[in-house]
């Protein structure tokens, strides 16, 4: 189950992987290289017949990532290569979806991605607990975030919970305290009882 | 006499004593906490919040790039061109503005990002959504208890104002729903015309993790003045 459900991150990363394989230096705006990309992104791959989309919030996260770089038309032919290669490799196995790839072929799609990272100084981060995806560069500044289990529902959802939030820790410590200071009652009636017992037990 | 003395010191044992008002602590506080808590589902979802796995990340440091403009100069009021080369566009979990709604008494620090840091501290924009002036959709995020509290004196027609170093924009409220959280419809982050909606949870004083959002929508008041030319 881990194993698949890394694949499925990996593969889905990948093309944004590619997307952002580009030098970082101060720039602002989309240029024609890095619209380019962003075409390249919103074309759709068939996969067994199956029609398939990145969806709008990763290809809006590309495009907020090229608003802080420069990319060469170079890089983009680079980039658009790697997004072909990796289309095409998808078009070529059996899966419908991402979901249906086998640990071979994920494995196979990680290692382009991989190809990329390597080359951009960008790192794919993944925490099993959370489920949390990320990639950051070389700041640790985050330039795209997702998790599992949105990527392997074939749609992601932005909403967060925004409802209260519960320091754990806050509340084990508050706890903590009132049971101390609960049983320091408990004991000083105790010692209290035990002497008025031996007053009474003097007196008697 | 002896057998007086015995009693005596029976009631005075550890479990009259220690136990029984822990035990009796511990009731009256759930009591008290089924009492106050207005329905069953909080308690469901805040057991899901002590039981969850997930790690929390009480870190408030961040980034603020947040440099205020004059409110009487022309780039305030976002009449005027701006280059976008010009623009320092936000890296996620930075401070890049902020967000007041004077009817609703809402002014909070407007995150680029939407993790624990930015909802701690203010209010985030889904980073796959955009940001205010490049004609996109805006979707931020604030908690119900703090910051986004005042979404529930929300109304038509009401003014929202969102302060950034490259100028100050002016939305209009346009309407207002209530939607499951895993409602798609709720949002177009594919949209190519500027649209602002806030969120948060709701009900708004409800403890605990709620399956519904309070959605607000708004409208720009101006053009965008940003050139995405130079």
């Amino acid at each position: 189950m881990r194993k698949v459900v890394k694949s499925f991150a990996t593969v889905a990363l990948s093309a944004v992987v590619a997307v952002s394989a580009t030098a970082a230096v101060s720039a602002a705006g989309i240029n024609a290289a890095e619209q380019s990309i962003l075409d390249e992104l919103n074309t759709t791959i068939v996969m067994n017949g199956v029609e398939k989309r990145i969806q709008p919030q990763y290809v809006n996260q590309a495009e907020n990532y090229f608003n802080t770089i420069e990319v060469t038309d170079e890089q983009a032919e680079q980039i658009i290569a790697k997004i072909d290669e990796i289309k095409t490799f998808l078009q070529g196995t059996s899966a419908t979806k991402i979901a249906e790839l086998t640990s071979e072929e994920a494995d196979t799609v990680a290692e382009l991605a991989q190809e990329a990272l390597s080359v951009i100084n960008l790192t794919l981060q993944y925490t099993k607990s959370t489920g949390a995806v990320s990639i950051v560069d070389a700041d640790g500044t985050v330039v795209f975030s997702a998790t599992v289990a949105a990527i392997s529902g074939d749609a992601d959802n932005p909403i967060k919970v925004t409802g209260s939030g519960f320091n754990i820790p806050g509340i084990a410590a508050v706890g903590g305290v009132g049971i101390v200071l609960v049983s320091a009652a408990g004991i000083y009636l105790i010692k209290t009882g035990r002497n008025k017992e031996k007053i009474g037990n003097a007196t008697a | 006499m002896q057998q007086h003395n015995k009693n005596r010191r029976h009631s005075f044992n550890g479990k009259n004593f220690v136990i029984l008002p822990i035990v009796f602590c511990a009731v009256i506080y759930l009591t008290l906490f089924f009492v106050i808590s207005p329905s069953a589902s909080s308690f469901i979802s805040m057991g899901s919040l002590f039981f969850s796995d997930g790690a929390k990340d009480f870190s408030e440091e961040y980034n603020n790039i947040f440099v205020p403009i004059d409110e009487n100069s022309s780039q305030a009021e976002s009449s005027d061109s701006i280059p976008v080369s010009e623009i320092t566009f936000p890296k996620y979990g930075e401070q890049f503005g902020e967000l007041i709604i004077e009817d609703c008494q809402i002014n909070a620090r407007l995150f680029f990002g939407d993790d624990n840091v930015a909802l701690n501290n203010g209010v985030g924009i889904y980073n796959g959504s955009s940001i205010p002036g490049y004609g996109k959709t805006i979707l931020v995020a604030g908690h119900n208890n703090t910051y986004f509290n005042g979404l529930k004196y929300a109304q038509v027609g009401q003014r929202v104002k969102i302060r950034t170093s490259y100028g100050n924009y002016y939305y209009e409220i346009t309407d207002i729903q209530i939607k499951q959280y895993d409602d798609s419809s709720a949002y177009d982050l594919s949209a190519d015309s500027e649209n602002l909606i806030m969120y948060t949870c709701y009900p708004f004083d409800e403890l605990g993790l709620t399956p519904q959002r309070c959605f607000v929508y708004a409208k720009p008041l101006q053009d965008s003045n940003i050139d995405k030319n130079k």
